[in-house]
């Protein structure tokens, strides 16, 4: 039945699709490599640590967004969640708590607001695009009031603000940093059971159930494992921004999806995946980088972001169809 | 005026699933169109239908020719082609009406709104054209599954110009219906087919064929092995041209399964099981014994699985496994118990995951090693697993979507042995499986039950489960009325006490 050649062919279709995403990031690059307009900025080391050193904090966000969104589920607080955690880590530096603990306290605040969202979906049987939204909203508001809209920005420890700053061999600390936490999440979900179950949850809850998987709990963890996530991206926005302002998460939140979104069409096309949120990442990057240095206005990031996610979302459709729906 | 398909050809990336296929259908004719598991037969009434795009070919009705390429369901549609797919879908919580209208719209009434006394009176005359007893307002799901076939053959029918002419497409229709509501839905496909419609059948029970058939085209692999004229339409022609040796050579490689009755303990042993529709069943299973349940549709037999598998509370009555309770745990199946559920779609495939993530799915702690997942492990033992079964894949990274019904059915039931339960629970093993396949799917069955297992079987298909079980309980409105084994368990008797009937030997 299945001719060697055709076989072979069918192999390469299917490395072309894992890879399109990832040529098309190269493609752009060399492009704002050449183009007069960037030619001069685009190509240099400090532009690539700019880049790369930007998208520390949206890798862990996306990461956020795709523990739940492999479960079939939407996580809507991840921005607010971020943006809270990273004022809970900088008033405890600013109040001179030790490090661990200033970091600690925002992982925690973020593992909390998922156990609320679980809680509430499991639970009280809410839909999580309601309850996230929701809960989002609240965490808006306490924070306000909690900071006075104010941004914190004194007596944070150079320790911190360094690992946002800094460099090893070139690559940005803060991103290799991020890169850690994509490779335990990367293990998480392809080397474990527990990753499995949770694409099993995604693919087919009811049958997930029936073959013996505690589908609520599951559920509940992918929040808190998502939570988590958040305030690690949190934690880490403050050593990236060397501050934190209250409203920061919410320009997280449509990068994050948009990327999440996106990992479908790149490395396991079919199925959101951690390689793939970070090359859509690098795609997304590169655009608005180039079209930043190039001058555009601050607007045109939003139309790129605002369309890659639709375009992302029907090309991780398209494939999953022509894969035989 | 005919309908022809000429060199019908269709790959999905490596494999080719339609292979220059030819057919011929004829006005008047019922044409069965047969083949094993994955040999093409659905992926070709979808390019029919123009639900997959064929490679190249040219299919041409009367004097109208096309491109199979060029074949869209819109065109598909306007040359009179009506299909009802294997996955034949409708909707149980919507109402006959609504389940008509769900083809072609409602009557429409001032400023758009529905004109729900059109759309009865619409589905009152479908109703009688096509002799289908149901009332507009019935919900879906309170009809017997063979009404509910019909309901759904009239909702592809309805908007036809003439009645005459046309082709109709029936995909596997008879899956789940019992011996007497597949007569009844031959009667109407007959009726069909005397007006003119040319008709299209496909189904693994070849035993329906002879006498009911005009015409027989074979597929194997995706290609045309041979066509049949209704007088050579037999079971074992049939079957020798499916899987290519004789049926002989088939069965003699299945053993058969002899149990010494008297010398077995009781493992599984149901007492005055009450709960949904049943309302009182009382059962034993021993060790290495295959049960069967029969009884009508609505008898009870799915609810009564389930409340052994633990996903349906029972009311009153015990459950014991080995002398121990099975206690209720809020819905979470039992440890020691797998099921292969009656709906594969719904209740047990991963559409878009893997056949290796399927088949490990209730196991997927055993590759385990040093805190990771032993991907080239689990793989090798899928493979072999892939082997054992007979499972036609492209690969056993391919998605489980791509394979064909009978493959799927077959991996779930790997899936489920691979877990080494205690007591195997079986709803519909092997509905959509070829006669090859579901030989095999016995055989597994049978080699799996004589290391000890318990195996509790319904079926539909009661020549199934007088050659599968080793007795057969009898469920009559939720009652186990009696058991039957022996030289008594036959088809026929099964059939008469399924009725509520006492058969005298007994
Ligand atoms: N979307 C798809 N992508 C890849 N392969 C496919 C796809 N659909 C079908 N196939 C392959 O094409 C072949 C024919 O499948 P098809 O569903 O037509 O078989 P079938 O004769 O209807 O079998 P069954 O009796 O089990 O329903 C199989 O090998 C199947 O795996
Ligand atoms: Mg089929």
């Amino acid at each position: 039945m299945a001719d060697p050649r055709a076989h072979s062919r069918g192999k390469l279709s299917a490395s072309l699709e894992a890879y399109t995403l990832l040529f098309l990031a190269a493609l752009v690059a060399i492009l704002f490599a050449k183009l007069p307009a960037t030619a001069d900025v685009f190509p240099t080391a400090a532009n690539f640590q700019a880049i790369a050193g930007g998208q520390a904090v949206l890798i862990v966000a996306t990461l956020a967004v795709l523990i739940p969104l492999i479960c079939d589920e939407f996580d809507l607080s991840v921005g607010a969640n971020l943006g809270l955690a990273s004022v809970v880590s900088a008033s405890f530096m600013a109040a001179g708590l030790p490090l661990v603990v200033a970091v600690g306290a925002g992982l925690l605040s973020g593992a909390l607001i998922g156990v609320v969202n679980g809680l509430l979906v499991t639970r009280v049987g809410v839909n999580a695009v309601i309850v996230t939204l929701g809960v989002s909203v609240i965490i808006h508001g306490v924070v306000q009031y909690r900071t006075g809209g104010k941004s914190i920005t004194e007596g944070l420890p150079a320790s911190w603000l360094n690992v946002g700053s800094e460099s090893i061999f070139g690559i940005p600390v803060i991103l290799l940093i991020a890169l850690v936490i994509a490779g335990l999440v990367y293990y998480l979900l392809t080397y474990t059971p527990y990753g499995r179950q949770l694409y099993m949850m995604g693919a087919n809850r009811q049958a997930a159930k029936l073959v013996g998987l505690r589908a609520n709990w599951l559920l509940f963890t992918c929040f808190v494992v998502g939570g988590l996530l958040a305030g690690a991206a949190g934690v880490l926005q403050v050593a990236r921004a060397g501050a934190a302002a209250p409203s920061v998460g919410e320009s997280f939140t449509l990068p994050a999806f948009a990327a999440a979104f996106l990992s479908a069409a790149a490395i396991k096309p079919g199925r959101y995946n951690v390689w793939g949120c970070v090359v859509a990442i690098t795609f997304l990057a590169v655009i608005n980088g180039g079209l930043n240095i190039a001058g555009a206005s601050v607007y045109i990031a939003d139309f790129v972001n605002g369309t890659a996610l639709i375009s992302g979302v029907a090309l991780a459709v398209y494939l999953r169809r022509r894969r035989g729906a | 005026m005919t309908f022809r398909a000429e060199g019908i050809t269709k790959r999905f990336g490596p494999t080719v699933a339609l292979d220059g296929v030819d057919i011929e259908l004829r006005p008047g004719e019922i044409h069965a169109l047969c083949g094993g598991n994955g040999s093409g037969k659905s992926t070709l009434i979808k390019t029919i239908t123009g639900v997959e795009i064929a490679d190249s070919g040219t299919f041409s009705i009367g004097e109208i020719a096309s491109a199979a390429p060029d074949v869209t369901p819109a065109r598909s549609h306007e040359w009179g082609i009506r299909c009802l797919h294997q996955q034949g879908s409708t909707f149980g919580s919507l109402t006959v009406t609504e389940n008509f209208a769900a083809g072609v719209g409602f009557p429409r009434g001032f400023g758009g709104r529905i004109d729900w006394r059109a759309a009865r009176k619409h589905s009152r005359e479908l109703l009688e054209e096509f002799e289908i007893d149901a009332s507009p307002d019935q919900l879906l799901e309170e009809l017997r599954p063979v009404t509910r076939q019909m309901v759904a053959i009239a909702r592809v029918l309805q908007d036809r110009s003439d009645s005459a002419g046309g082709v109709l497409i029936l995909d596997e229709p008879t899956a789940s219906l019992s011996a007497a509501d597949v007569d009844r839905l031959h009667e109407a496909v007959v009726r069909f087919a005397e007006t003119g419609t040319m008709v299209m059948y496909v189904t693994h029970r070849l035993g329906d064929l002879p006498g009911f058939a005009s015409r027989a085209t074979v597929l194997r692999d995706g290609r045309v092995v041979g066509e049949l004229g209704a007088s050579e339409i037999r079971h074992d022609r049939l079957v020798e041209m499916i899987v290519g040796v004789s049926e002989e050579e088939l069965l003699s490689a299945a053993s058969s399964h002899v149990v010494d009755a008297s010398a077995r303990d009781e493992r599984l042993v149901l007492k005055d099981v009450v709960g949904g529709p049943v309302k009182g069943a009382s059962l034993s299973v021993g060790a290495g014994e295959i049960v069967g349940v029969a009884g009508l549709v609505g008898a009870g037999r799915s609810s009564l699985l389930e409340m052994v598998f633990g996903t349906q509370e029972p009311q009153s009555g015990s459950v014991e496994l080995d002398g121990e309770p099975l206690t209720w745990r809020s819905g979470k199946p039992h440890d020691q118990v797998a099921l292969v559920p009656e709906n594969r779609v719904i209740d047990a495939a991963f559409l878009p995951l893997s056949l290796t993530e399927n088949i490990v799915a209730t196991t997927t702690g055993r590759c385990w090693r040093k805190g990771f997942l032993n991907h080239r492990a689990e793989r090798a033992e899928v493979r072999q697993i892939i082997a054992d079964s007979g499972i036609k894949a492209a690969s056993e990274e391919a998605p489980f979507q791509t394979l064909s019904g009978g493959n799927q059915q077959k991996a779930i039931v790997a899936r489920c042995l691979r877990g080494e339960p205690e007591v195997l629970l079986l709803d519909e093993p092997t509905q959509g499986v070829d006669f090859a396949a579901r030989a095999a799917i016995h055989e597994t069955i049978r080699t799996a039950a004589s290391e000890g297992l318990c195996v509790l079987v319904v079926s539909s298909d009661l020549e199934e489960l007088v050659l599968m079980c080793n007795k057969v309980v009898v469920l009559v409105d939720g009652v186990t009325t009696s058991t039957v084994s022996g030289p008594d368990l036959t088809p026929e008797n099964l059939e008469r006490l399924g009725f509520g009937e006492v058969v005298s030997s007994v």
